[in-house]
């Protein structure tokens, strides 16, 4: 049955035209149907597969491998901190604590609230800024305890 | 430019090997004898060079290689037991240990497991690691067969592979990343697959392992008896693992060009009943009314005496159906008795043929070897289910597919592999003859009828796509399923074919079971004035025959006709019934014989490629069950013959004097199709109401596969496979109980609702002998309309009953 | 001459004087079967199935000591626990366990290889029957009906 708008349903049959292989359509097709959704409930998935005519195995392993997909529903914001070399050289160890203990959860998991999800990511780009983190698509940057305190507040809010 | 030449020579740890260009470093010391260890590497699929096990250094380059992924060139200088090389392989095994919980004592893979071997061989035997290691829940159960331990997983990738490239069914995969990287289903979802057990054998370590060999026993525990698989036609080679006098689990044997390494679901998890708790044991005779139990004497006294007596009142009153689960020996006897001690033209193994069809006037089997599918450059399937009924056979044609050939389907429903199937053919029931004629026709020449095609249901563009390509095709190849043979088109499907043949393609009738081919090849067949198996049951319901001698079959449940075969029991006096377990045919017969089976008999069977395999007596089977063959001497003897055979090979010798050509290895394959059939172009009629289609299905709840309990499971209840449309018309759920009537005889079955099946049509799966749709069928009528409704769930007492309309 | 008979009595009581002196020491020789030999701590004598405090099973039905046994004395046949029916530690326990009494020559293989300490032999030598068939020593005859009956410690130096 299907889940996805028709206009979605005809945007990802319409994407594997623009590639060589059926397979390098599937995660724009995964970014359609998360836009669509918000998150990718194993029907999507199912639904996905069904529309580029690939193995609903091969979608849900693909869906799994990259962070920005979401096999559970998502908190409102996404904390995404930086673990990888600059950032870990200037302290990202330490958000990392302060994070967990300010969230009460440990990276991958939701708030209590459903507020963030939090999860630690690989570099984002701006080890200018490290240590660094993304909520949701904004940087933030040499972050301090405090300033963590701050940014949490904001989005808490939003 | 001159050719660079065919062979290059390279040396390996001081050893030159010359080998041909190509080949990787791996195969070039395999071929010299040099042990290189490896885990992901499998030479049934390309190289990955994942588990970096098989490190050589080579000279002048900087560092260490993997030899599966490096192709060996010429003058290369390889070292593969150097202490750096050495030292590299003893780490690597540490760190494919480091997350490797060393359960062996109570993994399944213990003592046949290539990481444990390696180890042994190649570790340091210490670990530097004393973190803690990764923890998942374990064991998981991943459906009726599979059991997955992913701490064990060393993550080679093999059976990822194996479902991508070898099976096509994508079962496994990885999720996650990095070290959080395990294999699974989708969602822990028990596995979809016809092929998961393959990925037991190829696991190097016990991260897959088998549900129904679960602490089983122990390699050391068996005796590995060669045989020959007997459920579809293809006999596949199989090691039976014998412990205590039962068969712990079935593995494949590897023939490259038969079955390679592989082996079906069926084949691998599909042998419990052998050992199942109501076998029969002794002999049963109708006393009245009742089956009791008897003697042996007493029964085949009774059985010789009936056959006495009607060969008295005059020749030709005995019939005999079956003969396909039997050994070519058991057939040969079969013949031998019937046709020379009781006189009787009427043999046939034949027995779920609708009078008149085409799978009886045909020889079936492959006209080539199974091994020459990879070859062809286009594959057109005609009514065959082929991963249904011959899975094997489908893992030659996606070699096919990977070396680019178009595959084509002719069929009156999607079938599950679908996405490797260049043009769909999907008709409306019964037209499959007009759809091929159309198709036969456009190859010589003439202008395929695009209004008619159209009026079939199927695409006219995909037609003449194929037909283009089958103009153009290298070694095309057609293969006629039971679905075509058996329909109303069977003879304008053969005319067809014939025709293609002419145009360059090879035909393969795909048709029969176990030894079905070996069957018709001891000559288990009509004789001159002798009926087939249809008309045998036809004559039997005018009283024409005194005695019906049925082995190894259950025309009960087989028979496309259930009433047809009621008239013929309810006419014969005497019913005789060969059998592992009391059928269908068996509750209603006089005369019940309890049989051995292929893994308790020593002989010789052919596959669909006339190919003769040897089979091997593995356990001794139930005390007081006997073998066919010794069954058919012993009634030989009290009808007055007096041979004497000393065993198996004695029969056999004979049966190769009657039958030419007839050696182990040998092929006697069928010859190309050649026969003068009535084609009919028109098209039946259409209905409105709901069209029933069956088909055969590779798990199912026949007598044997319903006491296999992996393999009821995998089959789950019988059901009817409704559209989505056609179901919520009718208010029918998926899980539903639905009953499907056609006149007064109606089925209860759980409805399935997928696309599967077209709109306007329902599919009912084969082989559930609890509910045998061949209630709902009749030989008169080869299109049956049925009712469909949703019932009460309480007022039905459960899927299988019967209910009166 | 009488110096010679002289030295012949000598001879005499000399060998006596060891016989009279063994005469009123303690006996070495034991009143069996009223009296049992002392054997060594690391005698192997009849076999034992332990069992942890906890009352669970230590054997896991491995058969390790099946295929080191060199008389091929023993048989084993696993099963799996489950949660209802929970007989040792883990997947994996002994459904049945047989040792032929008879064909075992005592060596101690089988509690080398043991991985769980599982098999002790014990001190028990007093093994003998009317019948072959009761030389087959069975499960139910060799676990221990109760933690630590067997007498021998599994984690001893072997």
């Amino acid at each position: 049955m299907p889940v996805l708008r028709d206009e979605a349903r005809d945007e990802i049959r319409r994407l594997p035209d623009h590639y060589e292989h059926r397979q390098s359509a599937l995660i724009p097709a995964l970014f359609v149907a998360q836009r669509e959704i918000g998150w990718l409930p194993p029907d999507t998935l199912r639904e996905v597969a069904d529309l580029l005519d690939l193995p609903s195995s091969e979608v849900t392993s693909v869906a799994s491998f990259y962070r920005f997909f979401f096999l559970e529903p998502p908190g409102r914001h996404l904390v995404l901190l930086c673990t990888n070399l600059a950032c870990a050289l200037n302290g990202a160890e330490h958000i990392r604590h302060h994070l967990e203990a300010r969230l009460e959860i440990p990276p991958g998991q939701i708030t209590a609230d459903g507020i963030f999800t939090f999860r630690e990511s690989e570099c984002l780009a701006a080890c200018y800024l490290a240590p660094m983190m993304m909520v949701d698509c904004d940087r933030f940057g040499p972050l301090t305890p405090k300033s963590v305190d701050e940014i949490l507040e904001r989005y808490r809010a939003r | 430019m001159a050719e660079p030449p065919a062979t290059v020579t390279l040396t390996i740890d001081g050893r030159a090997v010359t080998v041909a260009r190509g080949t990787t470093v791996w195969h070039a010391a395999e071929q010299a004898g040099i042990d290189i260890p490896i885990f992901c590497y499998l030479d049934r699929m390309p190289p990955l060079g994942a588990c970096r096990q098989c490190f050589v250094r080579v000279e002048k380059m900087a560092r260490l290689q993997t030899s599966c992924t490096l192709v060996a060139e010429e003058g290369m200088v390889v070292s593969a037991s150097t202490p750096d090389v050495r030292g590299a392989q003893e780490r690597n095994l540490e760190f494919l240990l480091i997350n490797h919980p060393l359960d062996c004592p109570i993994c399944d893979k213990g003592g046949e497991c290539p990481l444990q071997d390696q180890t042994f061989a190649y570790g340091s035997g210490r670990s530097r690691f004393v973190e803690l290691k990764r923890d998942f829940a374990k064991p998981v159960s991943l459906g009726s067969v599979l059991v997955l331990d992913r701490e064990r997983c060393i993550l080679c990738w093999r059976c990822v592979r194996f479902g991508e490239i070898v099976a096509g069914d994508d079962a496994l995969k990885g999720f996650e990343r990095g070290f959080q990287t395990e294999i699974n289903t989708p969602f822990t979802q028990p596995v979809r697959s016809k092929f998961i057990g393959n990925t037991i054998s190829i696991c190097p370590v016990g991260a897959l392992t088998s549900r129904t060999y679960r602490f089983q026993a122990r390699p050391w525990d068996n005796d590995a008896v060669p045989s020959v698989c007997n459920h579809c036609g293809l006999g596949c080679t199989v090691w039976l693992d014998v412990r205590d006098q039962t068969v712990a689990r079935v593995r494949p044997r590897e023939t490259p060009d038969l079955n390679d390494i592989w082996l079906c679901d069926l084949g691998q998890f599909g042998f419990e009943w052998l050992h199942a708790k109501d076998r029969l044991t002794r002999p049963l005779v109708r006393k009245n009314g009742q089956l009791v139990e008897t003697t042996w004497d007493e029964a085949l006294d009774l059985v010789a005496a009936r056959l006495a007596e009607s060969r008295q009142r005059g020749a030709g009153r005995v019939g005999v159906l079956g003969g396909a689960r039997l050994t070519n020996e058991d057939n040969f006897l079969l013949r031998r008795v019937f046709r020379e001690i009781v006189g009787t033209p009427h043999l046939d193994h034949r027995l779920d043929a609708r009078p008149g069809s085409a799978s009886l006037q045909v020889a079936w089997g492959l006209r080539g070897p199974l091994a020459a599918i990879p070859e062809s450059s286009l594959l057109l399937l005609v009514g065959c289910d082929i991963t249904e009924e011959y899975p094997i056979a489908w893992l030659r044609m996606k070699q096919a597919v990977d070396h680019g050939a178009q595959l084509y389907a002719i069929h009156p429903k999607p079938l599950e592999i679908h996405r490797f199937i260049t043009g769909r053919l999907i008709h409306s029931p019964g037209a499959e003859g007009v759809v091929l004629a159309q198709i036969a026709n456009a190859v010589r020449g003439q202008k395929p009828d695009a209004k008619v095609l159209q009026e079939a249901g199927v695409d006219p563009a995909v037609v003449a796509g194929l037909v283009a390509r089958l103009r153009a095709a290298a070694r095309p190849m057609v293969f006629i399923g039971k679905n075509a043979l058996e329909g109303p088109a069977g003879t304008t499907v053969l005319h067809a074919a014939q025709r293609l043949q002419a145009a360059g393609c090879m035909i393969h009738i795909m048709r029969g079971k176990g030894n079905a081919v070996g069957a018709a090849l001891m000559g288990v067949l009509p004789g001159p004035g002798g009926w087939t198996a249809p008309e045998m049951i036809q004559q039997a319901a005018r009283g024409a025959l005194d005695v019906l001698y049925v082995l190894g079959g259950d025309p009960a449940t087989e028979v496309g006709d259930a009433h047809a075969w009621a008239a013929a029991r309810e006419h014969t006096p005497l019913v005789v019934v060969h059998d592992l377990f009391l059928t269908a045919t068996g509750r209603d017969a006089d005369v019940v014989l309890p049989a051995l089976t292929y893994a308790e008999k020593h002989g010789t069977v052919c596959n669909l490629e006339g190919r003769v395999q040897q089979i091997e007596a593995a356990v001794r089977g139930p005390a007081g069950a006997r073998g066919d063959g010794a069954i058919l001497l012993e009634l030989a003897a009290r009808l007055g013959a007096e041979w004497s055979y000393g065993g198996w090979e004695e029969i056999f010798a004979d049966a190769r004097a009657a039958v030419p050509g007839l050696e182990i290895g040998a092929f006697r394959t069928p010859p190309p199709l050649q026969g003068d059939w009535p084609a009919n172009g028109a098209l039946p009629a259409r209905s409105a109401d709901l069209v029933l289609i069956t088909g055969e299905v590779l798990f199912d709840r026949g007598s044997m596969t319903a006491r296999s309990p992996a393999i009821a499971d995998l089959a789950g209840p019988p059901s009817v496979w409704v559209h989505p449309a056609d179901a919520a018309s009718r208010g029918l759920v998926d899980g539903a109980l639905a009953q499907l009537s056609v006149g007064a005889a109606g089925l209860v079955l759980r409805a399935r609702l997928t696309e599967e099946v077209p709109p306007g049509r329902v599919y009912v799966p084969r082989g559930y002998d609890a509910v045998p749709v061949n209630r709902l069928l009749s030989w008169d009528q080869p299109l049956v309309t049925v009712s469909l409704r949703a019932i009460d769930a309480a007022a039905a007492a459960g899927p299988g009953s019967e209910v009166a309309p | 001459m009488i110096r010679r008979r002289w030295g012949q009595v000598l001879g005499m009581l000399r060998g006596l004087s060891v016989t009279f002196r063994v005469l009123f020491r303690p006996p070495v020789t034991t009143t069996y079967p009223d009296e049992k030999t002392r054997v060594e701590e690391r005698f192997k004598g009849r076999h034992w199935l332990t069992r942890y405090a906890d009352g669970l099973e230590r054997c896991i039905g491995c058969e390790l000591c099946v295929i080191v046994c060199p008389s091929q004395a023993i048989f084993v046949q696993a099963a799996e626990n489950t949660p209802e029916h929970q007989v040792s530690r883990g997947e994996r326990y002994a459904a049945d366990f047989q040792i032929n009494m008879l064909r075992c020559i005592f060596c101690g293989f089988c509690e080398e290889a043991c991985p769980t300490g599982a098999i002790v032999l014990g001190h028990d030598y007093e093994l003998a029957g009317y019948t072959r068939a009761s030389m087959i020593y069975t499960k139910p005859m060799l676990t221990e009906p109760y933690p630590g009956a067997g007498g021998r410690d599994p984690h001893r130096e072997i």
